[in-house]
């Protein structure tokens, strides 16, 4: 597979759900799939089996949810450890967590909560996404997480704070276009304005979701197709920052494998589609 | 600062109550709606996420405790457990120990130790066996069985079984019940009832007794020992005999 391919290439999360239908060979469409690394990181039972099995055929990506960054406890050494073992077996092609954080006084809430978007924050992160790369042996992505509120004293915009932190600490960036969907319409911004602002060179991935509509404000809820607005925003992403290996989030209301496959095979296309004229101008 | 910012928010989730609504300056007014609307999504999140993780590990139980009395559980449950795990699904890990320090009725008490030693198993390694059929004559007193992480014994004084299989009661009847934890041939957590004479000699297996001192004090025939030796190959309990 040659670099630009890779770029372009399309897949899903995968969830017990579609066990089934990708282990009868089904889906083989897909050209990667990504696992939540904390279902795999306790489990070496059928779980990790049916992982072990499918690693067979696909490219595995590891994206986490509990490295807790932006937090002011430490980094748990004890996390790492069992990332990196999972990492050693499952030879990922690439391992991303969030840009926020989980908890703090050593209890973990299970949720993506938002940073103040603060110098002292950069720094905060920066450190830590420093020693968990140091101790991973590669860098990692961080991803943009759907908000809600927005903390008094925020000194900087959402693409500024994720410029700083990933140019200083050196790593990369998992894009949810989704998530920034969500965020434009809860905080009003212009997500347009946004993508052109994105320091292209860091994105080395897409995730695309469906959200929920509140009453005010939009719940990023993965248990929907995605809308029309994000497939925009993903649209004009390829045409600004370029294909990158695009993931197809579902977590709840799980449709059949084939109709995730569709959506997979939709953003590939748009992603060829981009690179074809890429090609035809530079030619 | 920072510290002191994320301090604040966890301190606004524990009390958190959107009929009350509070004023906190930690955030800033959003262009839509108000802050306690937008912050229940947070506030409110815990509840529903560690509700699910424990539906991970309990099945059952919700349904025999209906959900009112499940949800009192869990909410009492997770309020008082500090939960150290990145895993979400493990946060119900020490749900039967709380129970009982909590003076809950014993047979809710065994449910959740039942379901959690069939969720453990499900997640266990289990190895590639070790011997051929051929070994199986090989077997004699002094053999020695390695068994799979995935094989558990549970023993109960309530009908847990005939709960669990075939009854669709939500009543626990009292009664002995001598259970074999495993996995099957497609890797899920299965169980079978054991006679109390089977259930003793694995017990003698599994903490490394050899099969003459495991059946030393039981009554049962050479029959007895063949049909069960054939059962636990078939079951594939063990990987390997020495």
């Amino acid at each position: 597979m040659s670099f630009a391919d890779y770029q372009s290439i399309s897949g899903i999360g995968l969830r017990p759900q579609y066990y089934p239908s990708l282990l009868e060979g089904r889906g083989s469409e897909l050209e990667f799939l990504e696992i939540v690394s904390e279902n795999f990181t306790h489990s070496r039972g059928r779980p990790f089996q049916v992982l072990k099995k499918l690693r067979q055929n696909f490219p595995i990506a590891m994206h986490g949810v509990s490295l807790n960054i932006g937090s002011t406890d430490a980094v748990r050494i004890d996390y790492l450890r069992k990332l990196k073992s999972l990492m050693k077996e499952i030879e990922p092609i690439l391992v991303s967590d969030h840009l926020c954080w989980t908890g703090a006084h050593q209890k973990n809430w299970y949720d993506l909560f938002p940073l103040p978007m603060t110098e002292e924050t950069v720094k905060n992160c920066v450190e830590k996404i420093k020693q968990v790369q140091d101790f991973l042996g590669r860098q990692i992505c961080l991803e943009n997480i759907s908000t809600y509120l927005r903390f008094q004293g925020d000194e900087m915009t959402e693409h500024e704070f994720m410029c700083e932190v990933s140019t200083r600490a050196d790593c990369f960036l998992l894009f949810d276009v989704n998530n920034l969907y969500v965020n434009s319409v809860n905080h009003h911004f212009n997500a347009y304005e946004f993508i052109r602002q994105m320091p292209i060179d860091r994105i080395k991935q897409y995730h695309l979701a469906g959200h929920t509509k509140m009453k005010n404000f939009l719940f990023d809820t993965h248990d929907e197709d995605i809308c029309e607005d994000v497939w925009d925003l993903y649209h004009y992403s390829i045409k600004t920052i370029g294909p990158r290996p695009t993931l197809i989030e579902r977590d709840d209301n799980f449709p059949s494998l084939e109709k995730l496959v569709e959506e997979a095979e939709l953003s590939k296309a748009i992603m060829l589609k981009a690179f074809n004229q890429r090609r035809r101008r530079n030619a | 600062m920072l510290k002191t910012q994320l301090s604040e928010f966890l301190a606004l989730i524990e009390s958190f109550d959107e009929e009350k609504s509070g004023e906190t300056l930690l955030f800033q007014n959003p262009p839509l709606g108000s802050k306690d609307e937008r912050f229940s999504v947070y506030a409110e999140g815990y509840g529903i996420r560690t509700k699910k993780g424990m539906e991970e590990i309990f099945q059952l139980l919700p349904r025999v405790l209906g959900e009112e009395v499940w949800n009192a559980l869990g909410l009492s449950y997770v309020r008082e457990t500090k939960s150290l795990n990145w895993n979400l699904n493990l946060i119900g890990a020490s749900l039967p120990e709380y129970m009982k320090k909590n003076s809950w009725n014993e047979p809710w008490v065994e449910l959740a130790r039942f379901e959690l030693e069939l969720y453990r198993c499900f997640h266990a390694e289990n190895k590639e066996l070790e011997f051929s059929a051929g070994e199986f004559a090989d077997i004699n007193d002094e053999s020695v069985f390695l068994f799979q992480a995935g094989t558990r014994l549970f023993q109960t004084r309530w009908k847990l079984y005939e709960l669990w299989k075939i009854s669709r009661e939500n009543s626990l009847k009292p009664g002995d019940e001598f259970i074999l934890i495993y996995q099957d041939a497609e890797g899920q957590a299965t169980a079978r009832l054991l006679p109390e004479g089977e259930y003793k000699v694995l017990s003698g297996l599994l903490i490394g007794q050899t099969l003459g001192e495991a059946i030393a004090d039981i009554e049962l025939t050479a029959e007895d020992l063949q049909c069960w030796l054939a059962s636990w190959i078939e079951e594939v309990l063990f990987y390997k005999m020495k």
